[in-house]
């Protein structure tokens, strides 16, 4: 009977530890592995020393819409990947579902979007989604060069399909990039994201 | 032909003028969107309730005002005379929608949003113009924005009920009641945060079961399930904390749901 709660409690701290094992803010980010489109293998750690921008994105969802018509999103990517850093936009949407394309496909968005991310990386099984609690499309992230995960949440501050929106919206990404910059602690660490949800 | 103008500029005329308790009404894909009004006449220095109207296709859904893991509330852009004004929507209770393995707050098939409209002593123009500039998001699994202009002119003097009264009736009682605490907290306990509290009264006698909407952003894991019990007028239920948890503010609000009947909305205080 004792060893039976002895083992009930170790099945505990099992769950326990892996609730537990999410994603935090100032803590080390999840390292993943990922094929991208242009058909390398990445990991978030090949990238220590720079800084790492990840875009969780679905090209048919309309809020990723809002900011790829209206270019706010390419002249991002342009801004932070002429400054060296990395810019990884992430489709996690599962085979059969919105958003899911093959590594053509997702080529052939980035040149007809002339979309500037460093690479995309293919997650169909949701793996790294899944690591980072991704929600929605979109949904940034900002790691340091540390690998440390320095922001998460929704790109701006207005949550509409409107492009007209942007201009009247704070750019959560640009504002975090700002403060690290200079050497400030993020003020604004966690955002609630907004956009459709992650086609798992 | 002639007469046939004399018509048409008779019709045109008409509906000019016509006052209605309905507004136009503004198919989009997969939703259909109109202002439907309580009264067909107001009275200056007096209010009431106007809704906007959302009828979904089967299986599709639009959102509460937090919509849970993604998605977007309705939103109503207010055009109104001087003297006229709108509070926020009155939001009936939502319902859980399962988009797994994620969680969205919202309403199915059809929901009408109240909105207060107060007319001030002042206000001394015949009709009451009134347009709203509706924006919503529809969802399946895919979503789809909608967008609507809609607009409906009420006769002012003595007033007097629509048609539609019962239809705002039934949808403000839906919306939750506030609920007087005598003592409600919230506290961090390891992955999870508690809420406990003791109502003025006892509402949770005899319930069979208690659900919560968190109505603040980046608090609950809304997918996962909370762990609750109560007796007579105490709560105390547990729930796993968003994995975008970040910190509890210094107050809370949401919606407790009772046996899928009474709604009440609370405030916690941490």
């Amino acid at each position: 009977m004792n060893k039976l709660s002895t083992l009930f409690a170790m099945a505990l701290l099992v769950i326990a530890t892996q609730v537990s094992a999410k994603i935090s803010i100032n803590k080390a980010a999840p390292d993943f592995s990922a094929t991208t489109a242009s058909g390398k293998t990445v990991k978030l750690s090949d990238y220590r020393g720079k800084q790492v921008i990840l875009e969780w994105t679905n090209a048919d969802c309309p809020f990723v819409k809002k900011h790829y018509s209206s270019d706010n999103m390419q002249a991002l990517q342009k801004k932070y990947t002429e400054q060296g850093v990395v810019w990884l936009s992430v489709i996690s949407s599962a085979k059969g579902k919105q958003g899911h394309v093959t590594a053509a496909q997702a080529n052939k968005l980035t040149d007809s979007r002339s979309a500037m991310p460093s690479e995309v990386l293919l997650d169909a099984t949701g793996s790294i989604g899944t690591a980072y609690s991704a929600k929605t499309t979109p949904h940034m992230y900002i790691i340091d060069e540390k690998g440390m995960l320095r922001y998460m949440g929704a790109i701006d501050s207005v949550r509409s399909t409107n492009p007209a929106d942007i201009a009247k919206s704070v750019n959560y990404v640009d504002k975090a990039m700002t403060e690290l910059a200079s050497g400030k602690q993020v003020s604004e660490p966690i955002t609630q994201a907004y956009g459709c949800s992650v086609k798992y | 032909m002639q007469s046939l103008n004399g018509l048409l500029f008779g019709i045109c005329l008409l509906s000019g003028l016509g006052f209605t308790a309905e507004s136009n009404v503004i198919s989009q894909p997969h939703s259909k969107a109109s202002l439907v009004s309580e009264l067909d006449r107001v009275a200056p220095g007096s209010s009431f309730y106007i809704g906007l109207n959302l009828k979904l296709e089967n299986h599709w859904h639009v959102y509460w005002k937090n919509p849970g893991d993604s998605g977007m509330a309705p939103h109503i852009d207010w055009v109104l005379p001087d003297g006229v004004e709108a509070d926020g929507v009155v939001w009936p209770r939502p319902e859980k929608i399962p988009v797994a393995p994620l969680l969205n707050y919202g309403y199915h098939d059809e929901v009408l949003l109240p909105v207060k409209i107060s007319v001030s002593e002042s206000y001394v123009a015949k009709s009451l113009n009134i347009q709203g500039l509706a924006s919503w998001l529809v969802c399946k699994e895919v979503c789809i924005p909608g967008n609507a202009e809609l607009e409906l002119t009420l006769e002012v003097g003595e007033r007097s009920s629509s048609q539609r009264k019962a239809d705002l009736e039934a949808a403000l009682a839906l919306a939750p009641q506030k609920l007087k605490l005598m003592r409600g907290t919230i506290s961090e306990q390891g992955d999870s945060l508690a809420i406990e509290l003791y109502a003025a009264k006892p509402i949770f006698a005899g319930a069979q079961k208690v659900e919560v909407f968190v109505a603040d952003a980046n608090l609950i894991e809304y997918a996962a399930p909370s762990s609750a019990r109560w007796k007579n007028n105490y709560l105390n239920l547990s729930h796993p904390k968003a994995a975008t948890f970040y910190k509890l503010p210094t107050a809370v609000s949401g919606v407790f749901v009772v046996d899928d009947v009474t709604a009440w909305e609370f405030v916690v205080s941490h």
